[in-house]
């Protein structure tokens, strides 16, 4: 048992969790208002869709690097 | 057979017919589950596709023993892995779907979108982490970002459509989050 993993795995899972959590609360949110999600609300969902898309990409083109010799 | 050769065998399967049956259940007619299994079966189903990942990510993580056979040198340990990871993924696209988690009224192509956006956003995250845990390889987590950014893409044309032409917009939102689950379907049998 490697308690490091069990933590990365978990911590994983409740990242996911509160994001599908974030944007559930949104629409329930709205739907109980009357209303619909604002277009600066889809925004935001937007926003964070390229930030963890540009993040990505950093970490591959880190991963790619040569190590230093 | 012990937990994690269980998981590693049957998993995939029995992720992949939850995901299905939920599937399946939510294209009905409401009134038809309320005579039967009851309006909520979706969401129950769900819910333990969802503890049925969480229980696999534990186990995974707990494994301290090499996979069988060994991976190739310079290549990851990908066959756990890649279940977890697809696993993840059903969740996120579950998540687009948004109808088995409470949320019983229709979707505004705005909620959708946000929804679709956020999956994106849940793909892109969880490839980063295992990247950066050593649990995938830089090609695998490559091909996890190209599909990401043209779901983006595909969101984004059918946000820019639905302002001048609702219901083409609509079906191109329809095409993107069908595309999610080919995505999610295609990593769920893949290991």
């Amino acid at each position: 048992m490697n308690p490091a993993n069990i933590i990365a795995a978990l911590t994983l899972l409740e990242t996911l969790f509160q994001q599908v959590a974030g944007v559930v609360s949104d629409i329930k949110a709205a739907q109980a208002a009357g209303t619909d999600l604002t277009a600066a609300q889809v925004e935001g969902y937007r926003d964070a869709a390229n930030a963890a898309i540009a993040q990505l990409e950093a970490d591959i083109q880190a991963a790619n690097k040569p190590p230093a010799s | 057979m012990n937990a994690t050769n269980w998981f590693d065998t049957h998993g995939t399967k029995v992720l992949a017919v939850l995901l299905a049956i939920a599937t399946a259940l939510e294209a009905l007619d409401p009134a038809v589950l309320t005579g039967t299994l009851g309006p909520k079966a979706p969401l129950w189903i769900t819910l333990a596709a969802t503890i049925f990942a969480a229980a696999h990510a534990v186990v995974s993580a707990t494994n301290t023993t090499p996979p069988t056979p060994p991976p190739a040198a310079g290549k990851p340990a990908g066959g756990f892995v890649r279940l977890e990871l697809a696993a993840i993924l059903a969740i996120m696209a579950v998540a687009a779907g948004c109808a088995a988690l409470g949320i019983t009224q229709p979707l505004t192509f705005n909620e959708q979108l946000a929804a679709g956006y956020q999956s994106d956003a849940g793909i892109a995250t969880t490839a980063d982490q295992l990247l950066k845990a050593g649990k995938i390889s830089a090609a695998d987590a490559q091909n996890v970002e190209t599909q990401a950014v043209n779901l983006r893409e595909a969101l984004d044309i059918a946000n820019m459509v639905e302002a001048t032409d609702a219901a083409t917009g609509g079906n191109k939102l329809q095409a993107a989050i069908t595309a999610i689950n080919a995505l999610v379907t295609y990593l769920a049998t893949f290991k």
